[in-house]
């Protein structure tokens, strides 16, 4: 870093406290939001949790104790100061604390999440620097159909045919579930990470169960997510190849490869960051149906079975947890690209 | 320069691939064959777990709770597994006299909770007033034996080391007060156990949502929302100590990943399978099918107080729809066999079920009906449903069925809540419901199906807007009845005349089905939603 | 159009278009002529139900078999394509043009208004659409219409933070500058450099995201809020036919394969295109 840097130091500063500043009215405002948008929904949670048959005397009592008798401005200062202190209320369905359910269930998703993230990023930009450097031939096409695979066909369906084959006929590979039940239930889960978990366990066959289990479901949500990083990234660096610098550099006799690595990519690098944020983002929240099929714990299905029992607590807690991590997310990936050039 | 390196490049890549590939395969291999088999003193099951609200006898009132409180705990009087019509023997209770409004109720003498402390009157009585005191979900059983929150307490008494007097101050018979005791709203729960638990004065409800303090023939051991509940033998339990040692019951939301797991062996017992799954199983190797009737009745209502479509208050409407309902083409052909064929309230295999079944798919006098009375001009009506199998199914059956006489039905498809959210205000015109009795005892049914008090009660005659005082005192002198066979007359009674006039048309009952491993054995069930029996499995 | 598309170009030189371009165009013809014509070219009525011939394998009578309740699939496949393609279509109409807008805006002018705008974008992109989705359940009732609503309100922040991004780019190019000089200013710049600039990415992005519409629309089905009975929409056809995946596979196998199709020639004619203007863009 040179001189002038130093002195942005204060600049800097002053632009990082105006983005927490940001942060927090943005989670505010999708806290008003999805609070305003789940009262909305025709799920009554008194009546699922009372049942059909309950007398009225009990359902209002329900509807008392969830505080849903309470004008929305007041639950929603409610849960707001609560929240503040790091309370983010029962959930109605489970009776747990929400904030113990999420250190539960996030953990998960962030897993598979992040190891999908390595994965299709290293292979995404495998297959799009490949297709930059032979375009138009029969490999680019070959790769293209195949990143295409993995986003156009139903992913659930892939993953109940992926688990016919390699679980139920081949047996390779481990089946529903983060464990094989021996450990499943034995094992204490701390950090809510199970490989780590699994690997601190120390008992033997712990590790190699998780990591048997997992490779379904993150190959899955590879193939899924590949495809939106490959595609644009060829795109773009097709887009640059024509542009006069580096015509000047294959001039000059540099390689072909040499130019797409180390010429064209970065200049390509921000949108390659926000094409890599927008796709982790997507993983987090829509690995919903691989945590389904797979009887995986997770984020997106806590959400899903929140809304669909009108668990408002649930959904406030999952949605700001989702949405802390697409802030972050966003606002790492806008730091980074103008770290990467000053300019913009 | 340039092909060689992406060549040689992308060859070492692969090289490193399949050489981690193969490992991990190995490994893999390796594990997954070794577990296979799956412990064998260890019963998995693997179901939706999705449901359960809370572990707490007085709160849990969901499908997969309440099967879990009859391996968890005991009540007073229970239905005999082998006998169910039967409550003798089951339960907590040695014997019983039955004296003009009470039941004298004699504790057996060795009866212990998973703990190790024994049974005794004040356990029973702390339990049965505290499932009335937090007025939760199931609270309304108990209700209807005119005890609430303040009166409670007058009701049980405690007369000896070991018995109870147990009174009530409804107009109730003995054996409807059996039938509401063998709910298991009214599980006896450890006491001192579970006050040693409890949060400001919650009796323990928090500590009971995820623990269990029972003397049934299992105990919690862990329960993870969603995700699983693993159970473990009660040495201390009463009769033969459960042959196996632990339960797994997994929670899978997916059926045809459920199909899977025990096609592998990992899962020794998947429920809720679709009929189509079941029957494509019927010839595996290493599988057995197993069918049990369940008490769930479906039924077709039609909500007469609607004044969008008039006709929906006209007697003729119910009488055609009975006749345009394609009963044997639903239960056997789409919905293979998952179903029969079932036209009165009281489910096949309870005590005055009613078993005739006059009702068949008969578009031409259906249109007769309609024509007579004037209502063949073309009738449009909404159907609300369930928006999953097989709801959605027979819907889309009814529409075809009620096509050909000329009533177009517009399907609403909308999940579970919302559907009872409009049942309840009155929204619905008509709706594809089913109906599980909330304990074992044939007023349950019947102050749902043929009860009409206009007291702000709630019951399906009072969500269709049926009036019926003639029909509502029988059923109230039929809960009165004090001979057994004179109460199961008066219920086939009041089953014929809902067959026939009201509007709602019965028309299917569940069976359960279940898939097994073939090394199962001594897996019982039973009629209603909690006989689920694990207490004498084997592998 | 195409000479607005891509300026300076000479148009008289667009005679060889690429291959791709004319597969994925020819390709989308054919599905969308099949969706027209659809009344015409199934042998069976969609709706038409037969409990006799439930759970039929593909045969010469119903060449895509039957499905659960006896109803033909080729003929609901046809079908299928109008609501199928009509949600997509709707969709995109909308999530494109609003997410350019928001992100060149956001990414030319910067300073404040790049920040407002950045945090409502951050702000509809946490928001699960599912949320959404049950929102417009409550008001609307069910249908598939609660599915477009909610992927079309919470579908454009993609959009918007992509050309975000290829803004910022452009804004350091000396392009711009020189556009600048010539004294095309204001929203001319931005409609005739800019946003030019932004279209191959937001090609190849839309190209991708119209399959992943159908397939959410299709998890909505799984989830249970999925279009109304007894119109066949190819995402519940998929979302009904995993029941039976592993007896009845084809139930869930032609559409997951009309959708890959569709996708495919979505993706070509769009890469098709960008390699069009690309070949002239290389000279």
């Amino acid at each position: 870093m040179n001189a002038s840097r130093w002195l942005a130091w204060p600049h800097l500063l002053a632009s990082a406290a105006s983005s927490v500043a940001t942060l927090t009215g943005t989670l505010a405002a999708l806290l008003c939001v999805t609070f305003a948008l789940s009262s909305l929904s025709p799920v009554d949670p008194a009546l699922k949790l009372e049942g059909e048959h309950g007398s009225a005397a009990s359902y209002e009592q329900a509807r008392h104790r969830l505080g849903l008798d309470l004008s929305w401005p007041e639950r929603l200062g409610r849960y707001a100061t609560g929240a503040l202190h790091g309370d983010l209320g029962v959930s109605f369905s489970t009776g747990a604390p929400v904030a113990q359910d999420l250190r539960r269930v996030f953990p998960a998703t962030l897993e598979l999440a992040t190891l999908a993230m390595l994965g299709s990023t290293l292979l995404g930009l495998g297959l799009a620097f490949i297709s930059a450097v032979h375009p138009r031939g029969a490999t680019d096409a070959l790769l293209r159909v195949v990143s295409l695979a993995g986003n156009s066909l139903p992913i659930f369906w892939l993953g109940l045919l992926a688990l016919y084959l390699f679980y139920a006929q081949l047996q390779w590979l481990g089946g529903p579930g983060r464990l094989d039940d021996a450990y499943e239930y034995t094992i204490d889960m701390p950090t809510g990470l199970v490989l780590l978990d699994a690997w601190r366990s120390g008992v033997p066959g712990a590790f190699t169960s998780a990591v048997s289990h997992l490779v379904l479901p993150v190959a899955l949500l590879v193939a899924y997510a590949v495809g939106s990083i490959a595609r644009p990234v060829r795109a773009a660096l097709l887009a640059e190849a024509g542009k006069d610098y580096v015509l000047l550099a294959r001039a000059t006799g540099a390689g072909v490869w040499r130019v797409v690595l180390l010429h064209i990519f970065p200049a390509t690098g921000s949108l390659v960051l926000t094409l890599l944020a927008l796709t982790y983002a997507n993983l987090l929240q829509g690995a919903v149906l691989v945590e389904t099929v797979f009887a995986r714990p997770g984020i997106g299905r806590y959400l899903t079975t929140a809304l669909f029992a009108g668990d408002t607590p649930a959904i406030l807690g999952g949605t700001l947890v989702i949405g802390i991590c697409f802030v972050l997310i966003n606002g790492v990936t806008d730091l980074l690209a103008r770290l990467l050039d000053p300019r913009t | 320069m340039s092909r060689s390196d992406s060549s040689t490049s992308s060859s070492k890549l692969a090289g490193i691939c399949s050489r981690w590939w193969a490992t991990l395969l190995l490994a893999s291999g390796c594990l997954s064959g070794a577990c296979l088999a799956g412990p064998p003193q260890v019963l998995v099951v693997a179901q939706s777990l999705d449901d359960i609200t809370s572990l707490d006898p007085a709160e849990g009132y969901e499908l997969s709770s309440m099967q879990a409180f009859t391996s968890l705990y005991q009540r007073l009087v229970q239905p005999d597994p082998e006998h169910p019509e039967s409550m003798t023997g089951a339960g907590l209770a040695k014997g019983w006299q039955a004296e003009p409004g009470s039941l004298v109720f004699e504790l057996r003498p060795d009866a212990v909770f998973a703990s190790g402390r024994p049974v005794r009157p004040e356990d029973v009585i702390w339990s049965l007033s505290r499932a009335v005191k937090l007025n939760l979900a199931p609270a309304f059983i108990l209700n209807a034996l005119g005890w609430s929150a303040t009166t409670v307490g007058q009701h049980l008494t405690k007369l000896d080391e070991q018995r109870v007097r147990i009174t009530w101050s409804a107009p109730v018979g003995p054996s409807f007060v059996l039938g509401v005791l063998g709910a298991t709203v009214a599980s006896i729960v450890d006491e001192q156990e579970a006050e040693s638990h409890a949060e400001s004065g919650d009796s323990g409800n928090r500590w009971l949502h995820d623990h269990s303090a029972g003397s049934g023939a299992f105990k919690i051991r862990k329960y993870i929302p969603h995700e699983a509940l693993v159970l473990d033998a009660n040495p201390l339990s009463p009769g033969d100590a459960p042959r196996l040692k632990t339960i797994v019951i997994r929670s899978v939301p997916d059926a045809a990943t459920r199909e899977l797991l025990v096609r592998v062996g990992d899962a020794d017992i998947a429920r809720d399978l679709g009929p189509d799954q079941y029957a494509a199983l019927s010839d595996r190797p290493g599988l057995q099918l197993r069918q049990f009737p369940s008490a769930a009745v479906h039924y077709l209502l039609f909500n007469t107080a609607n004044t969008d479509v008039p006709a929906l208050s006209n007697p003729a409407l119910w009488q055609a729809a009975r006749w345009l309902i394609d009963y044997e083409g639903i239960s056997h052909g789409l919905l293979k066999d998952q179903f029969l064929v079932h036209q009165g309230f009281l489910a096949a295999g309870s005590p005055g079920a009613l078993d005739d079944t006059p009702y068949r798919l008969d578009v031409g006098r259906a249109r007769s009906i309609l024509h007579a009375a004037g209502l063949d001009k073309g009738l449009t009506i909404t159907l609300d449903v369930f928006n999953q199998a097989p709801f959605t199914d027979i819907a889309q059956s009814l529409q075809a069925t009620f096509a050909a006489a000329g009533i177009h039905l517009e399907i609403r498809p909308a999940l579970g809540g919302a559907v009872y959210a409009r049942v309840r205000s009155h929204s619905v015109q008509a709706v594809w419901l089913y109906w599980i009795p909330d304990y074992f005892d044939a007023h349950s049914s019947a102050s749902a199906f043929a009860l009409n008090l206009h007291d702000g009660s709630t019951s399906i005659a009072e969500r269709a807007g049926w009036q019926i005082p003639r029909l509502s005192d029988l059923t109230l002198s039929a809960v009165r009845e004090p001979d057994i066979g004179r109460r199961l007359e008066l219920y086939r009674q009041i089953q014929t005349e809902v067959q026939q006039s009201a509007p709602y048309v019965i028309a299917l009952q569940e069976r359960s089905q279940l898939v097994m491993r073939a090394n199962i054995r001594g897996y019982r069930q039973g009629l209603n939603a909690d006989m689920v029996y694990y207490d004498q499995v084997t592998k | 159009m195409l000479a607005w598309l891509f300026p300076g170009r000479d148009v008289q030189r667009i005679r060889a278009l690429p291959s791709s371009l004319l597969g994925g165009l020819l390709l989308l013809l054919l599905i969308m002529l099949s969706a027209l014509l659809a009344p015409w070219l199934s042998a069976h009525d969609p709706l038409t139900q037969n409990l006799a011939l439930r759970l039929q394998a593909p045969s010469l009578l119903h060449p895509c078999g039957t499905d659960g309740l006896g109803r033909d699939v080729l003929s609901r496949l046809l079908y299928g394509a109008r609501a199928t393609l009509g949600l997509v279509t709707l969709v995109a109409l909308f999530m494109v043009p609003l997410g350019l807008v928001i992100g060149i805006t956001a990414g030319y002018l910067g300073g404040w208004i790049d920040r407002v705008l950045s945090a409502l974008t951050n702000l509809v992109m946490a928001f699960p659409p599912l949320v959404l989705a049950l929102a417009f359940v409550g008001v609307l009732g069910p249908g598939l219409v609660n599915c477009a609503l909610a992927f079309m309100l919470t579908g454009w922040p993609t959009y918007a933070r992509l050309a975000r991004a290829q803004t910022l780019i452009l804004r350091r190019s000396e392009y711009l500058d020189a556009a600048r000089m010539q004294g095309i200013v204001g929203v001319r710049l931005l409609a005739g450099h800019v946003l030019p600039a932004c279209v191959p990415t937001m090609q190849v992005r839309l190209a991708l995201d119209l399959a992943s519409i159908i397939l959410a629309a299709s998890a909505f089905g799984f989830l249970g809020l999925g279009v109304r009975q007894p119109t066949p929409e190819w995402g519940s056809m998929i979302a009904d036919g995993s029941r039976v995946i592993f007896e009845q596979w084809w139930l869930a196998a032609f559409p997951g394969l009309l959708i890959f199709v569709v996708s495919l020639a979505f993706n070509l004619a769009a890469e098709g295109l960008r390699d069009f203007g690309d070949s002239r863009y290389a000279r």
